[in-house]
């Protein structure tokens, strides 16, 4: 909002910058910031872009406010049957938690309206139109594309733990070798090298298990969903059990791979796994299927699993 | 406690600050062709302390956890979730990890005592020193390494007081 008291000068000009009761704040001469992207200049007006919806897009009313310091409304940025979301933010120079944060909030506050795709977190443009022909002209079928695709769809986030102490012990009653050698005292506390050695037979039970309940987990959950994909590292001795994306139908439709279906295979498994601490947060734009997906059981779409599921 | 987290169901957002980050870091789409567009810095450290690679400090806590099995009661350990909840409340992603920071703690007392150094707080200043003892060993377990990073940053505090 500070065109409006900008001079028309065609350019900043070599000389620096005079300070004006009119102008936009001047902060004094500052060295150089460590990045040097164009679009990205302390002080200057920028947009900060969230995501791209479809033209016919309906943002809330009012409009939700963006990122920045102090952060304005949102704004709408049409070209040709795609717009982008974007932030007009002043002087930001680096993104932080709280970007994110209300990066992420925005994002579910407009999945209300309509699909959308998230834009890479700290994408700044210039201007409106450097907006339009670097990121909606120049993809606009494209996008369009994925948004139709991804009509109707959200994705949500299982993530599944389980208290050390509980693994470790069903990891050692399982395995009756390794429940005998605990059982016999194990190794004194001056034996390093057995003790270590302990401690891996242990560790690999503990994986083996956590392997046998994230199988357990996602044939359960699968059927409920319409693509599934993995969203980090799991399984191993130090991992959490789970840590998967789920797209769904936002509303019910015949097939039961809707959010509402969804909730009832969570709230199974949870009644089921009372030793899991289960986590389930949705809906969330759809990040992991932002390229397509394909039904649940032929793969993930964004990334495989250490187990080549 | 328990009884209300799970009540709840489906979480509308995630959780914690990490959480947060989880999601959005390195997600969203990125077209090829920006010239004016740019990705700015982003001031948040990377999630990718996460993976941990099992040592042989792993392998002394799941050793010592062992130990502590054959110390507790089986009702004891069954009572457990519930505690593991309150702590994973009370710290930004502790999760179900709670217990084996316990854990951690034994076995670095354990490793001080064969070292023969009797000052359990140096062994933590040690543990805390991760790079500098190669690798990941004296990493927090799970989850929780990025975040005690990230939180101990002064845009963390700010953005979780919003």
């Amino acid at each position: 909002m500070t065109s409006a008291a900008a001079s028309p000068t065609p350019s900043p000009g070599p000389q620096p910058a005079r300070p004006s009761s009119l102008g936009p704040p001047e902060t004094a001469a500052r060295a150089p910031d460590s990045f040097g992207s164009p679009a990205a200049q302390p002080d200057e007006p920028a947009l900060f872009l969230h995501c791209v919806v479809r033209a016919e897009h309906q943002l809330p009313s009012p409009p939700p406010l963006g990122v920045g310091e102090p952060a304005q409304p949102v704004r709408l940025l049409r070209a040709g049957p795609v717009a982008a979301v974007a932030s007009p933010v002043t002087g930001l120079a680096v993104v932080g938690e709280q970007e994110a944060q209300r990066h992420l909030d925005l994002l579910v506050e407009l999945l209300d309206g309509g699909p959308l795709l998230p834009l890479r977190l700290g994408s700044v443009a210039p201007d409106e139109e450097a907006v339009r022909e670097e990121v909606l002209t120049p993809a606009a079928e494209e996008l369009l594309a994925r948004l139709d695709a991804l009509d109707g769809l959200v994705e949500v986030h299982v993530d599944v733990d389980e208290d050390a102490m509980t693994a470790v012990r069903a990891a050692v009653d399982d395995d009756p070798r390794l429940a005998a050698a605990v059982s016999a005292g194990g190794p004194g506390p001056d034996d390093i090298d057995a003790r270590v050695a302990l401690g891996e037979r242990v560790a690999e039970a503990v994986v083996a298990r956590r392997e046998r309940q994230a199988d357990a987990l996602l044939a359960r959950l699968r059927p409920a969903a319409l693509a599934d994909a993995g969203r980090g590292r799991m399984g191993g001795p130090e991992d959490p059990v789970l840590r998967w994306a789920f797209l769904v139908r936002r509303d019910d439709e015949p097939e039961q791979h809707d959010l509402r279906h969804f909730d009832q295979a969570v709230e199974q498994v949870r009644r089921e796994h009372p030793e899991l601490v289960i986590e389930y947060v949705g809906p969330l734009p759809a990040f992991h299927f932002t390229t397509g997906y394909e039904p649940a059981g032929a793969g993930g779409a964004a990334e495989t699993s250490r187990w080549g599921w | 406690m328990t009884v209300a987290t799970q009540s709840l169901g489906r979480a509308h957002r995630p959780s914690t600050l990490a959480d947060v980050l989880e999601v959005v870091l390195d997600k969203g789409i990125v077209i090829d062709i920006y010239v004016r567009v740019a990705l700015v810095g982003i001031e948040i450290l990377t999630i990718d302390a996460r993976i941990v690679i099992a040592s042989v400090d792993t392998y002394l806590r799941f050793a010592e956890a062992v130990n502590r099995l054959d110390l507790q009661s089986r009702d004891q350990v069954t009572g457990l979730p519930g505690l593991v909840k309150s702590v994973s409340e009370s710290g930004p992603t502790g999760k179900a990890k709670g217990a084996f920071e316990d854990i951690k703690g034994a076995a670095q007392h354990v490793a001080a005592s064969l070292r023969g150094d009797d000052e359990p707080d140096r062994a933590e200043v040690e543990a805390s020193r991760a790079p500098a003892h190669g690798g990941s060993r004296d990493l927090p377990p799970g989850r929780t390494g990025p975040t005690d990073r990230v939180a101990a940053r002064p845009a963390a505090r700010a953005g979780q007081r919003s």
